[in-house]
């Protein structure tokens, strides 16, 4: 075996991954090569200096702080949900708004259905178109100077 | 996990998706230390860690819908926290804050109250700081999965839940990360290369 093949195993040594055959094999290695056998041990130091830290207990409370902060924040913001149906909402009456303009426009050309023109509908009802026209009214009109 | 923590979270994490806060409760519960962990690994901070696993949960709480399958939410909320982690390094917050940790780093380290031996406790300390440093020399996706492994002492397949790469990646990643930590301890520390 070379040694850059022992030192390919070292890790899954180390983790006890190896085969038995495997294992054997780097077994023998080590025996005749001062070297790798030296790396190893350094490998292995470095390994039981990192151990010694031991794992990272998370901070006492941290599962509850967590826990009330999503729920402000659910709190202070919209979840997704509410945000979908404020959304399909807006869509719904823009689609509305545009379907009465599309309506509107038909009917002042005399194309709309029944064929009744603009002077006519303002003639028999002039309620009704007062109605397409605020429709059409700009948002914030009534805030204009 | 055992099969009986892993259907709790399960069905904690199901009952939570359907919109109960309690059963949100609970999976946060059963499944920060693990959050924890793995941001401390990648940030190497426990207060900056502390951060991210917080922020992990509001935004789980709020994609809570987006969870396709509750019994593979572990690695759904490790995959959040690999965001965040990666959000907040990438902050103007977190390139102010790196010199201010190191020099706290080094105010800490002047004011550690001595063992009982001083000398044991001076070949303590230098020994910790030595691998501390060797550590932060480490490339970050090396250096998480060496302390997933050999700090918190998760297992091949845990490791590979939480970073969301194949257990063949956790391995040629641990084996470059141990001879990486290996060789940079062999060297005096004006030999230290990042």
């Amino acid at each position: 075996m070379r040694c850059a093949d022992a030192r390919g195993r070292f890790t899954r040594h180390l983790d006890d991954r190896l085969a038995p055959a495997e294992r054997s094999e780097l077994a023998e290695h080590l025996a005749g090569c001062a070297a790798c056998a030296a790396e190893l041990a350094r490998w292995e130091a470095a390994a039981a200096s990192l151990r010694a830290r031991g794992p990272t207990p998370a901070p006492a409370g941290l599962a509850d702080r967590a826990f009330r902060a999503a729920m402000q924040q659910a709190d202070a913001a919209p979840p997704l949900a509410a945000s979908f149906i404020a959304a399909a909402r807006r869509a719904v009456l823009a689609g509305a708004v545009a379907a009465a303009a599309v309506w509107l426009g038909l009917a002042a050309t005399g194309a709309a259905p029944g064929g009744a023109p603009a002077a006519h509908v303002a003639a028999e009802d002039p309620m009704e178109l007062a109605l397409h026209v605020q429709l059409w009214a700009p948002e914030g009109g009534d805030d204009a100077p | 996990m055992r099969g009986e923590d892993a259907g709790s979270l399960r069905i904690a994490a199901e009952r939570a998706r359907a919109g109960s806060p309690d059963a949100f409760r609970e999976l946060v519960e059963r499944s920060h230390e693990t959050v924890f962990r793995l941001a401390a690994a990648l940030l190497g901070d426990r207060d900056e860690a502390a951060d991210v696993t917080q922020e992990t949960y509001v935004r789980a709480w709020e994609r809570l819908g987006e969870l396709r399958d509750p019994a593979a939410v572990t690695g759904w909320l490790c995959r959040i926290a690999r965001n965040v982690a990666r959000d907040r390094r990438g902050s103007w917050w977190a390139r102010i804050r790196a010199p201010l940790d190191a020099a706290t780093e080094r105010r800490a380290a002047a004011s550690e109250p001595p063992a009982p031996t001083p000398h044991d406790a001076l070949e303590a300390r230098e020994a910790a700081g030595a691998v501390q440093r060797a550590l932060r020399l480490l490339p970050e996706k090396h250096r998480a999965v060496l302390v997933l492994r050999e700090v918190e002492g998760m297992s091949y397949d845990e490791i590979a839940l939480a970073l969301g790469v194949p257990v063949g990646t956790v391995e040629s990643r641990l084996h470059r990360a141990r001879a990486g930590l290996a060789r940079r301890l062999g060297q005096r520390p004006e030999e230290e290369r990042p």
